[in-house]
């Protein structure tokens, strides 16, 4: 019995000190691979998943760019638009920093000092090789704290079924034209939409529509908010007109982001919506029987039309180690195979000259869309605080879309919650 | 003796020699995060995450003056309240049914803990589209039943957005209530029954007399966890709504999120976070003290 109970305490003596040491030794040998890991050319990738051919397609290009470029390794993470920004963000607030990532502004990371300045390691003629509008998005000072990778830009999509039906013969160009052709769907379609309207969260590019409209603007030279001037209550008083006075949209907004407007538009639904140049893409595969045409954002009579540009960036941290091979890596992404197979993937349009030449004789859309680029207006995403003062505005939109507010008094609370903004 | 008590020391030592993985784990995963958030919430941090000077009380304030967070505040009670009324009402019956010997029982049990172990990102979702505004099965149920005639956005409006947030809350909330409930009244003796039938109690009697009384412990236990999960509830209110329309739904996990992770403000995220631990503290202090006293009187 004792005999038994001795083994008993040795078995369970010898068990518990191999967990405890297994625990210590797991720690040491994660130490230790990451101390290996430093001793390669490793670069770490974070790029955004556009579409389900992202991953598959970086994928392939990391392989070819390896068996180019022998010792140096691309560590490639693909992360979903809806956490991209998290992951970052946390990944530097433990000093973790990816050596290259992509995504969709540069801004906050240039201001907390943590972006290379690719002037020190890309030759000017590379540089000069994209779009001046879009290069300038990417500097500041004079310094290229990105680049601008891939771009979009808005317009009006429209069903031109619908538009045979109602006899019209060309998209509207002024808000007049836009309320008459939207009623004139709906009595000639009483199932459909005349134009699709949002009001959910991110989406602040539909305000921006009618505040440029308007002939108004988000800031001033200074960057000082100006989005509740007279020109924003004119453009916020026309959208909301639009909903409840014509009652041309969908009926509430409010319940609507873009992504659902689009399968709207892609199930014959809606006459008409403002969406980006990569719509076409997407309606090959969700609407492949709707015919559509595309056309300028109407504007209020008398302003000058512009076009709304997005672009997504691709961004070098200081912290890397290897700024050779993260030059090396940047200038393979923009030549022309893998550049081009992934704007062709993804319906997006390119920064820089060579691809704008190229694929503007690929199709009529192209040729279009293309020509607008060097006179896109950009949001001011340069202004860190941007995204919070959109939310907001968006809030306030739907009061208003609810009828709880006139948009004079939602856009002078969302201006005091702006400049309140630290 | 000095070898003696060279050994005395190392027995003494041993212990927490053995412990010290664990006590590293709990330290490293639980005390150092809570620490490093008031750290975090008296820090001024950049939009990139980074610590850039201490802040003092400014997150607070900022906090404070915010007038999205009173309504938050506000809104996190309704729902926190409402979900875990509505689901402890519901629970009570299907507890004592499925307390009932009837063919089928284990099926059934079984059923009912599917909602449960489906993931609250997914059930949000398919409830979104349930009350999507076009092609939703809410709205056609409706419109066959001819109680509408044509699809209503209910999640557009501020009450109705409010309501099927409520109701997913209550979805997801019930099964594990109704097992936590099924438990105490399996543990209640039936000589209780026997006793309260011989008395001439009517079985409504003896469910308020007998069921009830007896299932104060397990009505505790599930009031405090559904409290905690639903107030900390995340992924149901943010895959359906966001907060929207206007606010209307959001509650204090959404803002804080919001906060931290799309406007960059960790600071300000930090302290939303502390003030929810608190809120949670104090009623689990006053909700424990609350329960005790009555059984001391």
């Amino acid at each position: 019995m004792v005999r038994r109970r001795f083994w008993q305490g040795t078995l369970a003596g010898v068990a518990g000190t191999a967990l405890v040491l297994g625990t210590y030794s797991t720690l040491l040998a994660a130490v230790a691979k990451v101390h290996r890991q430093a001793g390669q050319q490793t670069i770490t990738f974070i790029a955004a998943a556009y579409s389900t051919k992202t991953q598959p397609f970086w994928e392939h290009e990391v392989k070819v760019f390896e068996a180019q470029n022998p010792g140096i390794h691309i560590n490639l993470e693909v992360v979903s638009w809806n956490n991209i920004a998290q992951k970052v963000t946390t990944l530097i607030a433990t000093h973790q920093e990816p050596d290259v990532l992509n995504i969709n502004t540069w801004t906050p990371y240039a201001n907390s000092g943590l972006l290379l300045n690719l002037n020190t390691i890309l030759p000017a003629s590379f540089r000069n090789g994209f779009v001046p509008a879009f290069l300038r998005s990417a500097q500041s000072h004079g310094a290229t704290m990105a680049l601008p990778f891939v771009s979009s830009v808005r317009s009006l999509y429209y069903n031109k079924t619908y538009f045979t039906k109602a006899h019209i013969k060309s998209p509207p160009r002024t808000w007049p034209e836009l309320v008459a052709d939207a009623k004139a769907i709906q009595k000639a379609e009483p199932n459909v939409w005349g134009l699709g309207m949002t009001g959910m969260h991110l989406e602040p590019a539909y305000f921006s529509y009618f505040l440029w409209g308007a002939g108004g603007n988000w800031n001033n030279a200074k960057n000082r908010w100006t989005f509740d001037s007279r020109q924003g209550i004119k453009a916020l008083t026309f959208m909301n007109d639009l909903v409840n006075k014509y009652k041309v949209t969908e009926p509430n907004p409010v319940a609507y982001n873009r992504d659902e407007l689009e399968q709207l538009f892609a199930s014959g639904k809606l006459g008409m919506m403002f969406t980006a140049s990569f719509f076409p893409t997407i309606l090959k595969q969700e609407g492949p029987n709707i015919k559509w045409g595309v056309g300028p954002i109407p504007v209020a009579p008398g302003v000058k039309p512009t076009t709304l540009g997005v672009a997504d960036y691709l961004m070098a941290f200081k912290t890397t180690k290897h700024p050779k091979a993260v030059a090396q890596w940047l200038k393979f992404v923009f030549s022309n195979g893998p550049y081009h197979t992934f704007l062709n993937n993804e319906g997006l349009l390119p920064t820089n000259k060579a691809q704008s030449v190229a694929m503007s004789k690929e199709s009529p859309f192209f040729k279009t869309v293309i020509s607008q680029l060097p006179t896109a207006k950009f949001q001011p995403f340069y202004i860190p605080t941007y995204v919070q003062v959109w939310e907001d505005v968006s809030s306030y939109l739907q009061e208003v879309f609810l009828g709880n507010m006139t948009p004079a008094v939602a856009l002078k609370q969302a201006y005091q919650e702006a400049v309140r903004i630290p | 003796m000095a070898v003696r008590s060279h050994t005395r020391l190392a027995a003494r030592l041993m212990p927490l020699f053995w412990l010290l993985p664990a006590l590293t784990l709990v330290a490293g995963l639980i005390y150092y995060p809570i620490a490093q958030l008031f750290v975090l919430g008296l820090s001024n941090i950049d939009m990139a995450g980074q610590i850039v000077g201490f802040s003092g009380l400014a997150n607070l304030v900022n906090t404070l003056s915010d007038p999205v967070f009173p309504q938050a505040l506000r809104n996190t009670v309704v729902w926190t309240v409402s979900v875990v009324a509505v689901t402890t009402l519901l629970s009570v019956p299907i507890a004592v049914l499925y307390h009932q010997d009837f063919p089928g029982r284990r099926l059934f049990r079984a059923i009912l803990v599917l909602p449960w172990a489906a993931s609250l990102m997914i059930s949000g979702l398919i409830w979104r589209w349930i009350f999507d505004a076009n092609y939703g099965d809410f709205n056609l149920l409706l419109e066959a039943a001819h109680v509408i005639t044509h699809g209503m956005a209910w999640l557009g409006t501020p009450v109705s957005a409010f309501m099927a947030v409520i109701w997913v809350g209550v979805f997801v909330s019930v099964p594990f209530t109704t097992f936590v409930l099924l438990a105490g009244l399996q543990a209640i003796p039936s000589t209780l029954y026997e006793a309260a039938s011989i008395d001439g109690a009517s079985s409504w009697q003896s469910f308020w007399r007998v069921t009830i009384p007896n299932l104060r412990q397990s009505f505790v236990i599930s009031t405090i966890l559904n409290v905690i999960y639903v107030f900390n509830s995340f992924p149901i209110i943010w895959v359906m709504t966001r907060g929207d329309p206007a606010n209307s739904t959001q509650i204090l996990v959404t803002y804080l999120y919001e906060a931290g992770f799309q406007f960059g403000q960790l600071g300000e995220a930090a302290v939303i976070a502390i003030l929810s631990f608190f809120i949670l503290l104090t009623f689990g202090i006053l909700f424990v003290r609350a329960v005790r006293s009555e059984v001391a009187a």
